[in-house]
């Protein structure tokens, strides 16, 4: 069962992404700012990060960065808005292996995870 | 109205959502009043921006809309380009006020009358007019606001078409003059499509995976454009490939959002679906390892940007999986010496780990850190919280069956068994009762986030100037209390605001600051909770305050004239007194100071006013942290019990008859060259002497804002926490007892409710 840790401040965010996840199968971890994320990724090795851009303590790029610099094959999908082209481009250039915009729909996400996950 | 919410999400979202609108006035109100920290204006963006992520998700496409204009006003602010003036907090607040209904449409499934439209227009003529100077800043801010579900703009996507043809011709006429090389290399062409929010990130994806396949001979766009995050929207490359070819392809529509991919002769449409896994170990890791190193080198000048570019470039001629890395590349080329590299690289560690030590406060375990939540209802914790009062009910009988057993049978095997196990689950209720109030308790935050503009407003109305500055929002209280002081809270500032804080012309005259402030303040003090608010304003005027009294037919002239000026402030908390001079808009709602004394004291709560004239107010509540459980001191009057909740007890005194006085035919006693009333709880309550005629030998001090009494009662009892039971409608209000409490010996003790018992002993 693949675990997917589902990081954003939104809690909203993580309880809708939660459900589109568990319902096929996967296993899901939450964590709301990248602090967290990093604790939690290196506590339970997650085999995808969805990782939220704008956060309060730690933000999403900031995370993914250190993250990689854990686990240098860490898979990280960012989560962004409209408006945040040029940090998007950042993540990809630090390593983040796709993105996904916000609003999305459920089979945007699964079709990403089974992407890198299979 | 339908979004797409369910049932189970509607309370994440109305708390969540709430929270962030609460942000959002807290901080604007804040960013008024200049501080323009930017933390505060990274949290103010941060909340728009999340709110507009989650109406999103739901579907609500004009909270999305308007939530984006709020965040791009932010983000003007925060880069200097957009100054903070009243006029646009005015206009955020009324944004922030129509987010509101917006959100509230998804609660209550209708419409709201908001004209969101109507509301963007405003905001875009504001910022026509405002944002003139930095015209191509407002361009964009406008254009952002339109929320198109594309990241690029009309103008900006026609350009990028201009060029991408313009390239492609640069292409055709390279590839004829280079046509001898063709044979080797491989061409490749990726349409990314323009629905892609981040098309410099797809390109950049693909640029990877171009580097990972072999030498690039040609790319357009340039990494370098690539990297100013411009869209592209068509890319075009040369690559003497290194991998096989399927390979290549394979890794290029694994990058998601491409449209078309030309690779070599094949024409390969994906507007539909995509397929293709994405199997390639992207070759950024390496590339950002080597970054950190090369930062540190940099920034300790040990190699020159130059140096760096020139060794980075070295490397990407390697294929990357067998590319050295950037120490031994340095080293290679005479650069560094491997000493240097070495301890370069341990630095580089060390920062990184200190960096991820220094983000949280503990990374012992990881797992600690993880939000380990769990929501549950008010109902559940109200019904635990109801058994941990049955349960403190019946410990307290197991103690006092337990000093029957050591007063009978002391030393027995049985009763020294008994006593261990009596301490036990003493201690055990004890820190079940903690963990209990623990989960229900909740920062005053809650009740203090409103005020903030809730002054602001008020002050704006009435034509003052006011600040209200917050202190211990943190501290935690019974959430049952949050509820009950709501409502005195808001009373007690707004009668700061109107009658407290002198106009700006007045404040002035009187060489004060032009601005008032108001203090709101909460903290612990010894189990209880004080709350203050503090304004300084004019005082209260205590000659004023007795004439409307005397008008109204409180007291006499002849007590008035007698009255210190400590219980004359008292009078404020009479029925029916307000001493401004004219009814404002704000406070004339018909809501006195009398109901919100009789409120709090409801609480088993105390409320105290004090006052300089020309300096200020203060008024302080002091209640219990829970509503549930009061701290009480147990009295006994002939055979019945009574309760004093132990906040208002100042203290006890064993009485020696000849303390005894009478004053204008009332008793009192003397204390300390204080004269204290008396109030005989037998009398009262017109308790029934029994046969054996007792001694009243003890007073209990009691105090209610600025008034101290003596309960006379016949036995002291001991403290104990008492269980609360409201009569409900059963019984009804009996003046002077607020409620019961069933004690461990089973025997109900009546809770004083104090106020009502001064009012009543003076009617008797
Ligand atoms: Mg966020």
């Amino acid at each position: 069962m693949a675990k997917i840790l589902v990081v954003d401040d939104a809690e909203f965010l993580r309880v809708r992404i939660s459900k589109m996840l568990v319902g096929d199968g996967y296993e899901v971890i939450e964590a709301e700012n990248g602090l967290l994320a990093l604790n939690a990724y290196k506590a339970q090795k997650p085999d995808v990060v969805l990782m939220d851009i704008t956060m309060p303590e730690m933000d999403g790029l900031t995370a993914l960065r250190e993250i990689l610099a854990v686990d240098s094959g860490a898979k990280v999908i960012m989560l962004t808005a409209l408006g945040q082209e040029s940090v998007v481009l950042e993540a990809i250039k630090s390593g983040a292996k796709d993105f996904i915009v916000k609003p999305f729909e459920r089979d945007r996400v699964v079709g990403a995870l089974q992407k890198l996950i299979g | 109205m339908v979004f797409d919410i369910s049932e189970d999400e509607l309370p994440i979202f109305q708390a969540e959502t709430e929270d962030h609108l609460t942000t959002l006035e807290d901080g604007l109100v804040r960013l008024e009043q200049d501080d323009r920290d930017p933390e505060l204006l990274q949290a103010l963006f941060r909340s728009a921006h999340t709110i507009k992520g989650t109406a999103g998700m739901i579907g609500h496409k004009r909270l999305v809309e308007i939530t984006h204009v709020l965040e791009n006003a932010f983000d003007a602010v925060r880069k200097s380009q957009l100054p903070i003036s009243t006029n646009l907090i005015d206009l955020c607040l009324d944004t922030v006020d129509i987010l509101r209904s917006l959100r509230d449409e998804v609660i209550t499934s209708e419409a709201s009358a908001c004209d969101v439209p109507q509301m963007i227009e405003s905001f875009r003529t504001f910022l026509d007019s405002t944002m003139d100077s930095t015209k191509e800043q407002k361009s964009k801010i406008e254009e952002n606001s339109k929320t198109k579900s594309q990241g690029v703009t009309p103008v900006e996507k026609v350009s990028e078409i201009k060029q991408a043809e313009e390239i492609k011709g640069k292409i055709v006429t390279n590839e004829l003059s280079d046509l001898k090389n063709a044979n080797n290399e491989l061409h490749i062409e990726v349409d990314i499509s323009s629905t892609s929010v981040a098309s410099a990130a797809r390109a950049f994806q693909i640029l990877m995976v171009l580097q990972s396949a072999g030498e690039i001979v040609h790319l357009i766009p340039t990494q370098k454009t690539i990297e100013s995050a411009a869209p592209v929207g068509h890319l075009s490359a040369r690559i003497i490939p290194s991998k096989s070819e399927e390979e290549i392809k394979k890794e290029i529509l694994g990058v998601p959002e491409i449209d078309r991919l030309v690779f070599k002769n094949e024409v390969i449409s994906l507007v539909e679906a995509r397929s293709g896994e994405n199997n390639s170990k992207a070759a950024t890791q390496p590339e950002f390892e080597v970054s950190r190193l090369g930062e540190y080198l940099l920034s300790k000048n040990f190699i020159t940007a130059d140096e760096l570019k020139t060794v980075l470039e070295k490397q990407k001629t390697y294929p990357p999986d067998s590319a050295p890395l950037l120490g031994q590349l340095l080293v290679s080329m005479g650069l560094l010496t491997q000493s240097v590299v070495d301890h370069a690289i341990e630095e580089t560690m060390n920062q990184k780990r200190t960096a991820i030590l220094t983000g949280g406060d503990s990374t012992k375990s990881g797992d600690h850190l993880i939000d380990r939540t769990v929501r549950t209802s008010v109902e559940r914790l109200d019904a635990l919280m109801n058994l941990v009062g049955e349960l403190i009910t019946d410990r307290n009988r197991l103690i006092k069956i337990h000093s029957a057993f050591e007063r009978d049978f002391r030393g027995n095997e049985n009763t020294n068994t008994l006593s261990e196990a009596v301490v036990h689950i003493g201690r055990i209720t004890d820190q079940l009762q903690e963990e209990v109030m623990h989960i229900r308790m909740l920062p005053v935050a809650n009740v203090f986030k409103k005020f903030p503009r809730m002054v602001r407003d008020m002050a704006q109305k009435v034509g003052k100037e006011i600040d209200l500055v917050i202190r211990g929002q943190e501290t935690e209280l019974d959430r049952s209390v949050i509820e009950e002081i709501n409502d005195p809270l808001i009373h007690l500032i707004r009668n700061s605001v109107d009658h407290g804080i002198e106009s700006p012309e007045k404040r002035l005259e009187d060489g004060k600051e032009k601005r008032g402030t108001i203090i709101l303040s909460a903290r612990h003090d010894q189990g209880r909770i004080v709350i203050t608010v503090e304004d300084d304003g004019g005082g209260i005027n205590i000659d004023k305050i007795k004439a409307a009294s005397i008008r109204k037919g409180v007291i006499t002239q002849a007590e008035a004239d007698g009255m210190s000026d400590d219980k004359a402030i008292d009078l404020i908390f009479e029925s029916g007194l307000s001493t401004a001079a004219k009814v404002t808009d704000i406070s004339g709602r018909g809501v006195g100071m009398d109901i919100v004394r009789s409120n709090i004291e409801r609480l088993n709560g105390s409320i105290l006013v004090d006052s300089v004239p020309g300096k200020g107010s203060q008024f302080q509540i002091i209640l219990p942290l829970t509503l549930a459980i009061v701290p009480t001191l147990l009295v006994k009057v002939r055979e019945s019990v009574f309760a004093i909740p132990l906040v208002t007890v100042v203290e006890t005194q064993k009485l020696i008859d000849q303390k005894f006085q009478t004053v204008n035919g009332k008793s009192v006693v003397v204390l300390r060259e204080k004269i204290i009333p008396l109030i005989k709880l037998a009398d009262v309550f017109d308790l029934a002497a029994d046969k054996h005629e007792t001694n009243f030998s003890y007073v209990v001090v009691v105090r209610t804002s600025k008034q101290e009494v003596g309960i006379i009662v016949e036995h002291l009892v001991g403290e104990e926490e008492v269980v609360v039971k409201s009569f409900g409608h059963v019984i009804g209000e009996i003046q002077g007892v607020s409620s019961a409490a069933i004690l461990g010996d089973g025997q109900i003790a009546l809770i004083v409710d104090v106020q009502g018992l001064i009012k009543l002993s003076a009617n008797h």
